[in-house]
């Protein structure tokens, strides 16, 4: 790296690949530039795969490590569920935002969608994936699968048996934590990156994907930023203030390069490694931190699985002329808060959104209907 | 874009408030969270001494 580069805060340096990608991004799209799309595509897609190259090995020696040097099990039991039950607090609040808005913006009203090509869509959500989800066919093929909540599952086990093991598990230990050093070492080269990824994904995504057809559905979207926004800026606030007697600002900065990762990646388990480190960074102890990120990473959606299928769900609903009573709503809402705990592992909006279209009983083929540029730009 | 974002959030959210009523956040780290670099290898050494592993 140039010398000079290194005296520009890395913050200041993920914002100017942000200005710069933008301004790239338009360039091609008004000079209809191909090789600069491409090269921009290039450099997005690159700089999030060399992330979730880091996801398994870091995922699975960060919680071997830390279940060996946590001991008190009991202590560690009742930290998952307290985190699990902040997970739930959290998820109940987003989605009734999102509720709230949906009956307040009424986003299907007056929308008709021409619904002859709309397709099922290929992943569909159901109730007992968390269960056949959590353990892995065979050890490797989580590895390969890359499936982060699985890698949980065999490492907790595994740093199980290895602490009841004791002595003889040693050397395994001492070979896990240098593993989970020299990927910390890697990682750093990978975020170093960041600035660059971040350009090249923002670029990308203005230069490929256009507005134009997001104009009918446009109150929509407005409503999933709207949502977001509230959650992000006021309920988060307040649950730090509030239940952490922590200043929001300061969690912010903190977290800050994981937020702008994920808003320009679109991907938690992407952005899970830096989200670890910032989390890290805020002060959350290591042992700790290696459990809850990960498993938050497949778990904790408070956009794609509260604030997003809530608002579909009764854009659905109003597209298809069906009425939503009380029972419905409840529903939206359990689904959100036990569901993404449900579908954990097979992350993602659809997977939420057809779970809660299933649940209502409202159409299927609907998720189709939500064009692509829609579930892109939100 | 902002509902990835949301959920990121929300993922750091949540650990900082169950470590902060356990009263295991290091309080010091996170008031100079903003301030100090991610990409700086030991990025918390010098605020926590008492943290920094022992030589057996």
């Amino acid at each position: 790296m140039p010398f000079g580069l290194r005296k520009i805060p890395f913050s200041v340096q993920i914002l100017l690949g942000l200005v710069l990608g933008v301004a790239l991004g338009f360039l091609a799209r008004s000079n209809d530039l191909s090789w600069l799309t491409s090269t921009l595509h290039t450099i997005g897609s690159l700089f999030v795969q060399l992330l979730k190259l880091a996801v398994p090995p870091l995922v699975f020696t960060a919680i071997v490590v830390s279940v060996v040097s946590l001991r008190g099990v009991a202590n560690a039991a009742r930290l998952a569920l307290k985190t699990l039950m902040w997970f739930g607090i959290t998820a109940l609040i987003a989605v009734s935002i999102g509720i709230g808005l949906g009956l307040l913006t009424n986003p299907g009203k007056g929308v008709t969608l021409d619904l002859g090509g709309a397709a099922a869509p290929k992943k569909t959500g159901s109730w007992t994936d968390f269960l056949t989800g959590i353990v892995p066919t065979n050890p490797v093929g989580a590895f390969v699968e890359g499936n982060v909540l699985q890698i949980v599952f065999l490492a907790v086990v595994v740093g199980a048996a290895a602490l009841l093991v004791g002595e003889a598990a040693e050397p395994f230990v001492a070979l896990n934590r240098s593993l989970l050093e020299i990927v910390q070492k890697a990682l750093w080269w990978v975020i170093r990156l960041a600035p660059i990824g971040t350009l090249g994904l923002i670029g990308n995504a203005v230069a490929s994907y256009g507005w134009d057809l997001l104009a009918p559905l446009a109150k929509f979207t407005t409503a999933v930023y709207v949502g977001c926004a509230l959650v992000l800026f006021v309920v988060y606030p307040l649950v730090l203030v509030l239940a952490g007697r922590l200043n929001p600002l300061r969690f912010f900065a903190g977290a800050w390069p994981a937020i702008e990762l994920a808003f320009v990646s679109r991907s938690s388990v992407g952005t899970m490694p830096v989200t670890q480190r910032s989390v890290e960074r805020l002060g959350v102890p290591r042992e700790y931190a290696s459990f809850a990120v990960p498993f938050g990473a497949t778990t904790k959606m408070d956009g794609c699985a509260a604030i997003y299928p809530a608002l579909a769900a009764i854009f659905v609903a109003q597209v298809f002329g069906v009425h939503l009573g009380v029972t419905d709503y409840l529903l939206i809402a359990f689904v959100s808060v036990v569901g993404s705990a449900a579908t954990a592992g097979l992350t993602g909006a659809i997977v939420m959104l057809t779970l809660t279209l299933s649940t209502l009983g409202l159409p299927l083929a609907a998720p189709a209907c939500c064009s692509p540029s829609t579930r892109f730009w939100t | 874009m902002i509902r990835t974002a949301t959920n990121v959030a929300g993922q750091a959210l949540v650990p900082t408030v169950v470590a902060a009523r356990e009263g295991t956040l290091d309080r010091a780290a996170y008031e100079s969270a903003g301030r100090r670099d991610l990409t700086d290898p030991e990025p918390a050494a010098d605020t926590r001494p008492e943290l920094s592993p022992v030589p057996a």
